[in-house]
């Protein structure tokens, strides 16, 4: 019944990605080890402690909690004996210079032009979900031509995809400040808005019907609550264990060791893996074509331990730039950081008093930045990058911060590239730019290796933590047909 | 929003307009200024209330009038209320069914130092509200007003309840 079943496998990669792929493969009956390269997994879900302060390092934002409790129920575990989910309101405080600011919360979206978006999204949604969040790429047409959901195509024009994310905000708004914010959902896997799809609309969608939740103590638990997992249900986990090579027999250590697996599963960044790892005549030639597309920007993170609790910040924050187009020319075009970033803003001790010393915050910044580049030296021009920004909040939102600032660290790109294995530093794979990046990342079974599957941001569906997780689903349950 | 560059006419204990002078400065000073506020009706005779912005200076988060607004320098109390129906709550000033005048409260401490023009007007909605000077709007009934002044007298500004202790009955 079970194809499954007794075979070996092996997992490269102990992100989320790889975690979640490594218990439903035991689950299906098979024999697992899955190899870090770092001394312990979770991959970009990690944290920082020092002073009384801690920050969640990787993703901040949490949705689709559905998705996390089925990865629970199919192996037959409760989420709430492990994780404790919280709903946050609002989801997000958005602010500009000039004073405007706003709320993403149900009064939000309860606006008449919110409401129309949200109709628009949800019938999308509907026709897209199935096929796109669910499926490999391959299968992707089969489910798009279900004639169930016809009705729903008369949602496509105001947000095909075809039509950029920015031409659809004005489609939507008339308020040059709402539309900005809704450009903003390129970002979100670090794409330029005037060459996302419009179909990228349905993310909001997906905030607004399912919410945004903290999980109580950081996103850093639920990296512990799977490895405890694997522990229970006989997930053999390798740290220090970096892999050199890739062929259809299994793996080779840096070691020296081989391993020899059945199947063989990769989280982590697909173009790596072709250009580094997989043992095959056409490996390169795959990993040329691959690099072509825009690489997705990356990050550029700012730790900070502030003296005083801030009332007008919430748990989540966006600080707009006066010049968005301007941001997205500097970062994609001109290959630099931008001069004057939007700026996100995760203070999780507002949700979670015990993520800093009493009276303190804890401020998790974040700015898109350039991947791939060459133009900067991080190592030497990090500092000042830091204090710019710092000093722009200042001005601009939050007077008298830079003199409550006790502790301040940053981590650049180039750490998220020595880290992480992300090339060039890219924390989502590839941009969303036009309709093939967007719709056709890398499929999720390698074209060379048969028994090879890539799980994780950089491959189908795409970057956060719930599709992630749905990598992880659609992958062996593609394995267990095959 | 509090943009901190509006300018406000300063009047005397007469309400006559004797200088000028800006939003903080006037608030700071405790200056005498003048103010609009509509109560704005369902056909079934609920009461809309705003929410104010929860980033506010003056009494974030609490329920007002359905509309309220300084008169700025030079404008006069109808023009100011004609101008911040739109601004606040995203509808046509025109699409006020009876909008009139129905009480003057002189300045004192509940209003911050405001002459008040309180207005009424019949509207059922829809409305788009400017998210970020209002967040939320809700219809309560008369009573329900009355009660949760009662219960809950901190969730409202404490202009809205010198408005409602003395409107006209």
């Amino acid at each position: 019944m079970n194809r499954l079943s007794g075979k070996s496998a092996v997992v490269v990669g102990g992100g989320i990605g790889g975690l979640a792929t490594a218990l439903r493969l035991r689950r299906a009956g098979c024999h697992v080890t899955l190899l870090e390269k770092n001394p312990g997994v979770g991959g970009k879900v990690a944290e920082r402690k020092v002073n009384g302060f801690r920050w969640d390092l990787g993703p901040s934002l949490f949705t689709m909690p559905q998705i996390l409790d089925r990865l629970f129920s199919d192996l037959g575990e409760k989420r709430e004996d492990y994780l404790s989910l919280e709903p946050l309101s609002p989801n997000c405080r958005y602010r500009w210079a000039d004073g405007y600011h706003f709320d993403e919360n149900e009064f939000f979206w309860s606006r008449p032009d919110s409401a129309r978006l949200l109709r628009h999204a949800e019938g999308l949604y509907k026709l897209s979900a199935p096929a796109f969040l669910e499926s490999d790429p391959s299968e992707i047409w089969k489910k798009v031509l279900n004639p169930a959901l016809l009705p729903l195509l008369r949602y496509l024009p105001a947000m095909s995809p075809f039509r950029s994310l920015a031409s659809a905000s004005r489609h939507f708004y008339s308020d040059p400040h709402l539309q900005q914010f809704l450009q903003r959902f390129a970002t979100y896997n670090g794409s330029d808005p005037e060459l996302t799809p419009a179909t990228f609309a349905v993310i909001p969608y997906v905030q607004a019907r399912f919410g945004g939740w903290y999980i109580r103590g950081g996103i850093r638990r639920l990296a512990e609550a799977l490895v405890q997992l694997s522990e229970k249900h006989g997930v053999k986990i390798q740290t220090s264990a970096e892999v050199r090579s890739i062929d259809p027999t299994g793996v080779m250590l840096t070691s020296g060791k081989k391993i020899s697996a059945d199947l063989i599963f990769h989280n982590g960044d697909v173009l790596g893996a072709y250009q580094k790892l997989i043992q095959h005549d056409h490996a390169h030639e795959i990993a040329s074509k691959m690099a072509k597309p825009d690489r997705a920007i990356s990050g550029f993170v700012i730790l900070l331990g502030v003296k005083g609790k801030d009332p007008s910040l919430a748990h989540h924050n966006i600080f707009f730039s006066d010049n968005y187009p301007l941001e997205f020319q500097q970062m994609f075009r001109e290959h630099r950081p931008a001069e004057n970033p939007t700026i996100y803003l995760c203070l999780n001790a507002r949700t979670d008093p015990a993520s800093a010393p009493p009276d303190h915050d804890n401020y998790f910044l974040l700015v898109n930045a350039p991947a791939n580049t060459t133009s900067i030296d991080w190592a030497k021009d990090s500092p000042r990058y830091a204090d710019q920004i710092i000093r722009i909040l200042d001005e601009k939102f939050l007077p008298g911060l830079q003199t409550r600032v006790v502790h301040k660290e940053w981590i650049s790109p180039a750490d998220f590239e020595s880290r992480d294995g992300a090339i060039g530093g890219s924390l989502y794979g590839w941009a969303s730019h036009g309709m093939k990046s967007s719709f056709l990342r890398p499929p999720i079974r390698s074209a060379l290796i048969p028994n090879l599957y890539f799980v994780g941001g950089t491959t189908h569906p795409g970057g956060g933590l719930p599709l992630v997780l749905l990598s992880a689903e659609i992958a062996v349950r593609l394995a267990s047909k095959c | 929003m509090n943009p901190p560059d509006e300018r406000f006419d300063i009047v005397d204990r007469n309400d006559r307009v004797v200088g000028s002078g800006l939003r903080s400065e006037i608030h700071a000073r405790g200056l005498l200024h003048r103010a609009v506020h509509l109560w704005l009706f369902h056909e079934d005779g609920r009461i809309l209330l705003q929410k104010r912005s929860l980033l506010k200076d003056r009494e974030p988060g609490r329920w007002t009038s359905s509309v309220s607004g300084h008169v700025d320098s030079g404008e006069e109390y109808d023009t100011a209320m004609i101008r911040e129906i739109p601004e606040e709550i995203g509808i046509p000033t025109a699409t006020c069914q009876d909008l009139t005048r129905i009480k003057y409260y002189p300045a004192c401490d509940e209003t911050d130092q405001e002459f008040v023009w309180l207005y009424r007007a019949t509207h059922s909605g829809p409305f788009q509200p400017d998210p970020s000077e209002v967040a939320g709007l809700e219809w309560f009934t008369p009573t329900q007003i009355d009660q949760m002044l009662v219960h809950q007298p901190g969730d409202f500004s404490s202009c809205l309840k010198m408005l409602w202790e003395r409107r006209p009955r």
